[in-house]
C-alpha cells in the first residue's frame, strides 16, 4: 500500500515574485506537480514608501486569479499562502489582504521573520542531515531575501542564535541609490553593524561552514560559476565566487550582464548577493559557500509533510528555539547555570503537574523558554528586572515563534516574581482569556522553580511531586549534607500564586540522594 | 489557401546519372537548359516566351527517368566561391524543383504527378507572397544588407528569377506535353468550348447563364477609371476591346474579368463510358465573353494572374484584440505590391508592357504560361477525377504493439513510453488520448496546443466535449499560423463557446510546439499523460506528413509539460526544466551545447557522430557549430527536406558533413536529433527546425527519447532514410542536388511501412482490446 497522498498548495508572496507550488504530500515526502513563478513589484513600493501601490495590487490580483484556477484545476482544498516582508511592512496590508481574499480568492497570512526562519531551517535540516557538517560543525546560515535577511548559527546541530535583519537585496539597492553611495560601502556598513551584535554572543571566525539560502542564486550560480552540485546543494569556492566578479573585484550589474549573459535583474541580485556574501565570508574561516536549493515554498511543503506525519513541532518547542533563547540570554549576560537550573526544575514540575493544572503539551515549551529567559532583564537593572525581561523578550526574536507566542513567553517571565497579574497590567490584559489563564498557570510554576534556586547554587538535582488532596509537596533531591536553606524560605514567599490559583498548599522538603 | 495541406506524394524513380561533378565550382556542365534566353534585368518587356521545349538528346532522355533537363550553372545561380553558406531563397527553390521532379517522374501514378504540379504551384505562390516580397521590399528600401552567403537582395532576386523561370517552363511543359496527353489516353480530357459538340455547348451555355454569368463583374480600364486593383492570386481575363457600331463607343480598350474563384475550376461534361471530360472555367468564360461587352468587339482574351506581397505584420502591442486585428489583416492581405505576374504566352507585347507598367511589376518576375494558370487548382481536377488506380496505393497504417495489448490508452502509456511515427503509425492513439480524456471522469484537466488543425478535427470535438463535461480545458490556439488564420479563428470561437479556456499565444511569439497534457486523478495520486510531437494535431495531414510523437507519463517530463503550458498561458515565468528545452529561452543554447559536446568528445579513434533530421537548416550559429564539429572529425549526417544553407563537402570546413533530402509521397516533417555522445547515445525530438525563427521567435520544444529500445527504433528509421536511393537527393557544394547512387533500390518511405509493422507473432497474440473510442461508441449503441 502506498502512503496516502494529499494535494496541497503553497503560495509565497515575496518582494520580487509570487510563487505557487501544487504538490502531492504524504507523510514520507512531497512531490511538486507544478511550480509557478511570476514577477511582482511589491518591494519597491513597500520598502521605499511603506505601502503597496495600486498597480502592484492589480498585478498580484491578476496573477492570483490564475493561481486560483490552477488550484481549481487540481481541486486543491488545502493550501497555505504566506506573505513576507513586503506586505509585512506595508501600512495598507489589511486592505491588501482583503483584496487578495475577495478578488484573488486566496487567503494570505503574513508571517514573521521568525516563522520564515523556522520553515526554511526545518527544510534545510532535512536536506542537509548528515551532510556537509551541518550537524557536527559550526554553521552560519544566511537566508537572503529582497527585504529581510535571516541569520542563523548552529553548532553541532543545535541552534545558537537566529536573527532577522531588515536588510535584503532590494533594500540595499534602494538605499545605495538614495544615498548615492557605492553598493559595497553601504553593504559593508550594514554588515559591520549586524556582526557587531553577533560577535558578542558568537565568534564569527569560528564558523566552519557557510550556507546561503536564496531563491534564485543556486540556479544562477550553477549556470555561470564554476560550481559543484550535489543533491540539491550548489557549492562554490571562495575563489570561484570572486572570479565571477572579475579582476576588478566586486562588480556593477552592467558588467555582470555583459560577462555572463544574464538578465539585468538577475545581475543586480547577484551583485548585491556577492557583496554581502563576501562581507560575511571574510569574517569566517569557511573556504567555500554552499547554496542549498531551499525556498520558502519548499519550507511550506515540508512543513505540511511533517504535519501529516504528525511530527510538526507543536508551538515550535524544539531545540532550535531553546538554542536561540540561550543565545539571547548570553547576549544579556545572564547567569547561565541558574537559568538552566530553573528550566530543569520548572519542566520537571510541569511534567508532574501538567494534568493537575490542566496544561497542554505545547505549553511546556513556553515554560521552558520563559525559564531560560526570566532573568535577562537584570542586564538592564536588577530592580524590576522581571519587567525588563518581559520587555526584552517581546522585542527580540526567537526563531519560529510568532510575536503572539513571544508575548506569552514574555508575560510568563514577567510574573516570575513580585506582583501577580493586576487589572492595570495592560500587556497582560491584552491577552485573550485562555492565554491569560495559561500565563498565570505557567508563571506560578516558574515562580516555584525559581524559588528553588534562589541562592543560584544549583544544589537541587531534581524534584518530584507528591500530590495530596489539598497539598502539593515538592520533594527536592539534594546531595548528601546539603540543605534547602534559603530556598525553602523563598518557596514559601513565591508559592502564593500557585496556591491561590489551584487552592492547594505548596510545601517542600529536601531528600538526600 | 490550402497549399500547405497537401504537398508531397509520389513513388519511385531510378537513379539519375551523376552530373555536375565536383564541389562548389560552377561546373560548366552542359550548357543547354534554360533554352530560352533569360531576359536581361533591365529589359522592359520580355518577348513572348520561346516555346521549344528544351532540346534534349534522345539517348539522354531514355537514361534520365527524372525527365528534367540538367540545369546550367551560370554565375548568377551559383554561390560565391568563398561563401560559407548557401542562399536561403535559392535553396528553397531547389526544394521546389525536387518536388517538380516528382511530377516529372514516370514511376509516379498520373494523378499523383498532377498533384505534385499543383503543389509546386501553390508553394511558389506562397514563396512569392512572403519571401520574394521580402527581398523586393528590402531592395526598394535601399537596404543593401548582404545575406549570409554574401549576396545583395538584387543578386538574390536575379538567382530567384532564373530558377523560377526554368521551373515555370518545365512545369508548363510537363503539364502540356506529358500529363495532359497521358491523361487523354486514359480518357481524361480537358476540352475547350471551341471544340465542343452541340450537346456540350448546350450544357456549357446553361451553366454559364445560371452559375457563372451572374457573378462576373467586368472592370473597364480607361482614362476615367484608375487601374483596378487586381486581387492577389486571383485569376483574371484581360479582355482587349474595340468600340463598334455607329455610335462608336469611346475608348475602353481594355477590361478585366475575374474568373470566379468560388466556382469549380473544372466543369465536368458528360462522357461516354470511362471517359471523363472537363471544361476549364476560364475557357468557358472566354467563350461567352462577348456577351459581357455589348457594343464592343472583343479583340482577344488573355488570362493573367498577379501575386502580391502578403506577409503578415500585426502590431501586437497596439492591438487590443488579437482576434479582431487578425481578421482585419486578412482583409488587407488582398492588396500589397505586385511581386509576380503570370500571363498567357500569347499576350501581345503592348498589353504586357502596359500591365508591367501599371502594376509596377519587375519584368524579371513576369512569366509566360502556355498551359494553365493557377495550376494549384489541379488539386480540384485530381479530386474530380477520383480514379484510385491513378493514385498511390494507400498503405494502411499500423499501431505500435503495446497498444494492441492494452486495455485502454492510459494503461498502455503507463506500461511503457509509446513512440508513434505517422503516417506509418495511425494517428488514432493521439485522438484516442484526447477523446478518452474528455469522457473519463478521473480526468481533471486537458491542455493542448493547436497550431494547424483540420476542419472537422476530432481533437477539437474532444476538447469541446471535455469542457462541457466540466473539466478544465485549456487550449492554446495559435492565430499566427501563416495562411491558416481564418480556419484557426473558427476553432477558437467554437472552443470558447464550449467553455474551454482559449488562449491566443504570447505576445510576439508564435507557439509552434506541439503538446497535449492530460491530468488524471488516479488511485495512487495525480498522474499526467503527455503527448509531445514534431507535427501538428491534424488527423488529415497526419496521413501525409511524416511526424514523430511520444506518449508518456514520465513524471519529470510531465512536470515540464505542465510548466510549458504555464509559460505559454502566461501563468508563470519559465522554470528550471527537468528534461525539456524550450525556445526562445534555452533551445538554441541547448542545441549548441549538444553539438559542442559532440565536438569535444570526438577523438581520432572514436569520432563523434551526429544524425539530424529536419525540414530546414538555416541558422548560422548552428551551421558554424556544425562546421567546427566537422573540423574536429565529427561525422555529420543531415536529412534536410527543404532549405539547407549549410554548404557541405567544403575542404577544411564541412568535409565530414553529408546532406540528404528526401522528397516523396509523404512530406518529411519530423525533427530528430541523434548524438553519439561517446557511446552513450542521446536522441531528441523537436518541433523546431534549425532556423532563427524557430529558435528565437517561436515557442518550441525539444524533448528526449529515453527508453533505449525506442531510441534504437528511431535510430533504425534514420539509418534507413540515410540509405534511401530512390527519393533521396544529395546536396552538392554548389547548392544543387544530385540523385544518390546505390546498388539496391531503397525507397525509405515505402520500406518504413515494413519496418514499423508489428511482428506477426506478436500480432497474433495481441488481445487487440485497443479500439479507438470513436468506433466502440457505435458498437455500444447496438
Amino acid at each position: 500500500m502506498s502512503t496516502p497522498k494529499q494535494l496541497f498548495a503553497a503560495i509565497d508572496l515575496g518582494a520580487h515574485s509570487l510563487r505557487l507550488a501544487v504538490a502531492e504530500v504524504s507523510r514520507r515526502g512531497y512531490k511538486k506537480l507544478e511550480s509557478l513563478n511570476v514577477p511582482v513589484d511589491l518591494g519597491r513600493d513597500s520598502f521605499a514608501h511603506g505601502r503597496i501601490s495600486n498597480k502592484a495590487l492589480e498585478d498580484v490580483t491578476t496573477y492570483l486569479s490564475n493561481f486560483r484556477s490552477k488550484l481549481d484545476e487540481y481541486k486543491v482544498r488545502r493550501y497555505r499562502a504566506v506573505a513576507t516582508s513586503a506586505v509585512r511592512e506595508a501600512e495598507n496590508q489589511d486592505l491588501f489582504l482583503d483584496r487578495m481574499a475577495k478578488r484573488g480568492k486566496i487567503d494570505f497570512e503574513i508571517i514573521e521573520g521568525a516563522e520564515e526562519a523556522r520553515l526554511v531551517d526545518q527544510r534545510l535540516e532535512a536536506l542537509l542531515a548528515g551532510r556537509l557538517g551541518y550537524d557536527t560543525k559550526t554553521c552560519l546560515m544566511l537566508a537572503l531575501g529582497a527585504g529581510t535577511c535571516l541569520l542563523n548559527v548552529r553548532r553541532k546541530g543545535s541552534m545558537l542564535l537566529s536573527e532577522t535583519h531588515p536588510f535584503g537585496t532590494l533594500r540595499f539597492l534602494q538605499i545605495a541609490r538614495r544615498v548615492k553611495k557605492p553598493l559595497d560601502s553601504v553593504i559593508a556598513s550594514f554588515v559591520e553593524r549586524a556582526t557587531e551584535q553577533l560577535q558578542r554572543v558568537y565568534e564569527l571566525a569560528s564558523t566552519d561552514r557557510f550556507f546561503v539560502v536564496h531563491d534564485e542564486l543556486p540556479r544562477l550560480l550553477a549556470k555561470i560559476a564554476r560550481s559543484k552540485e550535489d543533491a540539491g546543494v550548489v557549492t562554490v569556492t571562495h575563489r570561484n565566487l570572486q572570479a565571477l566578479a572579475g579582476p576588478e573585484g566586486l562588480t556593477h550589474p552592467e558588467e555582470l550582464v555583459e560577462r555572463h549573459g544574464i538578465r539585468f535583474e538577475e545581475a543586480e541580485t547577484l551583485s548585491v548577493s556577492l557583496n554581502l556574501i563576501h562581507a560575511f565570508l571574510e569574517l569566517t574561516r569557511a573556504r567555500s559557500i554552499h547554496f542549498p536549493e531551499v525556498t520558502l515554498i519548499d519550507g511550506l511543503l515540508y512543513d505540511e509533510q511533517l504535519r501529516i506525519a504528525g511530527k510538526r513541532p507543536v508551538g515550535w518547542a524544539s531545540i532550535q528555539a531553546a538554542g536561540a533563547a540561550l543565545a539571547l540570554g548570553k547576549k544579556y549576560n545572564f547567569d547561565l547555570p541558574h537559568a538552566e537550573q530553573v528550566q530543569r526544575i520548572a519542566l520537571q514540575l510541569f511534567d508532574e503537574l501538567a494534568e493537575f493544572c490542566g496544561l497542554l503539551k505545547e505549553d511546556r515549551s513556553l515554560l521552558s523558554l520563559a525559564a531560560i529567559l526570566h532573568d535577562i532583564g537584570v542586564y538592564v537593572n536588577p530592580r524590576s528586572h522581571h519587567k525588563h525581561s518581559a520587555y526584552l523578550i517581546t522585542h527580540s526574536e526567537l526563531m519560529g515563534l510568532s510575536s503572539a507566542t513571544l508575548e506569552l513567553v514574555a508575560q510568563v517571565a514577567r510574573y516570575h516574581r513580585r506582583a501577580t497579574p493586576k487589572p492595570q497590567h495592560q500587556e497582560f490584559q491584552r491577552l485573550g482569556r485562555e492565554d491569560r489563564l495559561r500565563v498565570r498557570k505557567l508563571a506560578s510554576l516558574l515562580r516555584i522553580a525559581d524559588s528553588l534556586d534562589r541562592d543560584h547554587g544549583q544544589r537541587i538535582h531534581s524534584v518530584r511531586v507528591e500530590l495530596a488532596s489539598n497539598e502539593v509537596a515538592v520533594v527536592c533531591q539534594l546531595p548528601p549534607q546539603e540543605e534547602l536553606g534559603v530556598n525553602e524560605w523563598a518557596l514559601q514567599q513565591k508559592s502564593d500564586m500557585f496556591e491561590s490559583l489551584f487552592g492547594v498548599k505548596v510545601t517542600c522538603r529536601g531528600e538526600s540522594t | 489557401m490550402i497549399g500547405k495541406e497537401f504537398r508531397k506524394k509520389a513513388s519511385s524513380r531510378k537513379r539519375t546519372p551523376p552530373k555536375a561533378k565536383g564541389p562548389g565550382k560552377k561546373a560548366p556542365a552542359k550548357k543547354k537548359p534554360p533554352a530560352k534566353k533569360a531576359p536581361v534585368k533591365k529589359a522592359p518587356i520580355k518577348k513572348a516566351p520561346v516555346k521549344k521545349t528544351p532540346v534534349k538528346k534522345r539517348a539522354e532522355r531514355v537514361s534520365t527517368p527524372r525527365k528534367l533537363p540538367p540545369r546550367g550553372r551560370s554565375p548568377e545561380v551559383v554561390p560565391p566561391q568563398q561563401a560559407r553558406f548557401l542562399n536561403r531563397e535559392w535553396s528553397w527553390l531547389e526544394f521546389n524543383y525536387r518536388v517538380l521532379e516528382e511530377a516529372a517522374c514516370e514511376k509516379n501514378p498520373l494523378l499523383e504527378r498532377l498533384k505534385f504540379l499543383a503543389i509546386v504551384a501553390s508553394n511558389l505562390d506562397e514563396f512569392y507572397m512572403v519571401r520574394v516580397a521580402g527581398l523586393r521590399g528590402q531592395r526598394e528600401a535601399g537596404d543593401e544588407t548582404l545575406s549570409v552567403d554574401g549576396l545583395r537582395p538584387s543578386a538574390q532576386l536575379v538567382g530567384v528569377a532564373r530558377r523560377v523561370e526554368a521551373m515555370a517552363e518545365e512545369h508548363d511543359r510537363i503539364l502540356r506535353k506529358e500529363l495532359l496527353p497521358k491523361l487523354a489516353k486514359k480518357g481524361i480530357r480537358l476540352v475547350s468550348p471551341k471544340d465542343a459538340s452541340k450537346k456540350d455547348l448546350g450544357i456549357l451555355r446553361k451553366h454559364f447563364d445560371r452559375m457563372v454569368q451572374p457573378i462576373l463583374t467586368p472592370i473597364a480600364v480607361d482614362p476615367t477609371h484608375p487601374f483596378p486593383t487586381l486581387l492577389n492570386c486571383h485569376l483574371y481575363l484581360a479582355v482587349r476591346l474595340r468600340g463598334q457600331g455607329p455610335e462608336k463607343l469611346p475608348t475602353a480598350p481594355l477590361a478585366f474579368v475575374e474568373v470566379p474563384g468560388v466556382l469549380p475550376r473544372f466543369l465536368p461534361l458528360p462522357g461516354e463510358g470511362q471517359e471523363l471530360r472537363f471544361c476549364p472555367l476560364e475557357s468557358l468564360v472566354t467563350h461567352f465573353i462577348e456577351e459581357l461587352f455589348a457594343g464592343y468587339e472583343v479583340k482577344s482574351v488573355h488570362p493573367v494572374r498577379i501575386t502580391r506581397d502578403a506577409d503578415l505584420s500585426i502590431d501586437e502591442e497596439e492591438s487590443v484584440d488579437l482576434l479582431q486585428s487578425m481578421r482585419d489583416e486578412l482583409l488587407t492581405r488582398r492588396r500589397g505590391a505586385a511581386v509576380r505576374l503570370e500571363y498567357a504566352a500569347d499576350t501581345p507585347d503592348s498589353l504586357l508592357a502596359m500591365l508591367l507598367d501599371r502594376l509596377e511589376q519587375d519584368p524579371m518576375h513576369a512569366f509566360p504560361i502556355k498551359g494553365l494558370l493557377q495550376a494549384k487548382d489541379l488539386h480540384q481536377l485530381v479530386a474530380a477525377v477520383n480514379r484510385p488506380k491513378l493514385l498511390d496505393r494507400q498503405i494502411a497504417p499500423t499501431l505500435p504493439e503495446v497498444l494492441g495489448d492494452s486495455e485502454d490508452i492510459f494503461s498502455a502509456i503507463r506500461s511503457q513510453d509509446i513512440f508513434l511515427y505517422h503516417p506509418y503509425h495511425a494517428f488514432d492513439p493521439v485522438v484516442e488520448l484526447a477523446a478518452r480524456a474528455a469522457n473519463d471522469p478521473k480526468v481533471l484537466a486537458i491542455k493542448q496546443t493547436l497550431y494547424r488543425t483540420s476542419g472537422d478535427s476530432p481533437i477539437v470535438a474532444a476538447l469541446a466535449r471535455g469542457a462541457r463535461a466540466g473539466k478544465q480545458v485549456t487550449v492554446l490556439v495559435e492565430l499566427k499560423a501563416r495562411f491558416d488564420e481564418e480556419r484557426n479563428i473558427e476553432w477558437a470561437e467554437h472552443l470558447e463557446r464550449a467553455g474551454c479556456h482559449v488562449i491566443y499565444g504570447l505576445l510576439g511569439l508564435k507557439t509552434h510546439c506541439k503538446a497535449l497534457l492530460v491530468v488524471r486523478k488516479e488511485a495512487d495520486g495525480i498522474r499526467r499523460y503527455v503527448h509531445l510531437a514534431t507535427g501538428n494535431y491534424n488527423d488529415k495531414t497526419a496521413r501525409l506528413y511524416t511526424d514523430m510523437g511520444l506518449l508518456t507519463c514520465d513524471e519529470s517530463l510531465a512536470e515540464d509539460v505542465s510548466s510549458l503550458f504555464n509559460v505559454i498561458t502566461g501563468y508563470s515565468r519559465p522554470p528550471r526544466w527537468n528534461k525539456l528545452s524550450m525556445a526562445p529561452t534555452g533551445l538554441r543554447k541547448r542545441f549548441l551545447a549538444l553539438i559542442e559536446r559532440e565536438t569535444q568528445k570526438s577523438t581520432g579513434k572514436k569520432p563523434g557522430q551526429i544524425v539530424a533530421k529536419m525540414n530546414s537548416l538555416v541558422d548560422p550559429d548552428i551551421i558554424e557549430a556544425l562546421y567546427r564539429a566537422s573540423c574536429a572529425g565529427v561525422q555529420i549526417d543531415l536529412i534536410v527536406r527543404g532549405i539547407c544553407c549549410l554548404r557541405p563537402g567544403m575542404k577544411k570546413l564541412s568535409e565530414h558533413i553529408r546532406v540528404l533530402s528526401i522528397v516523396g509521397r509523404y512530406l518529411e516533417h519530423a525533427r530528430v536529433f541523434w548524438f553519439r555522445n561517446g557511446g552513450d547515445p542521446e536522441l531528441y525530438l523537436s518541433s523546431a527546425d534549425w532556423m532563427p525563427r524557430n529558435l528565437d521567435r517561436r515557442i518550441e520544444t525539444l524533448f528526449p527519447i529515453e527508453s533505449s529500445s525506442l531510441r534504437q527504433e528511431v535510430k533504425a528509421i534514420l539509418d534507413l532514410q540515410l540509405k534511401d536511393t530512390v527519393k533521396a537527393r544529395r546536396l552538392l557544394p554548389d547548392g544543387f542536388y544530385e540523385a544518390v547512387e546505390g546498388k539496391k533500390r531503397i525507397d525509405s518511405q515505402v520500406e518504413l511501412h515494413e519496418l514499423l509493422k508489428p511482428s506477426p507473432r506478436k500480432k497474433a497474440a495481441s488481445k487487440g482490446v485497443f479500439v479507438p473510442l470513436e468506433k466502440t461508441k457505435g458498437k455500444k449503441k447496438k
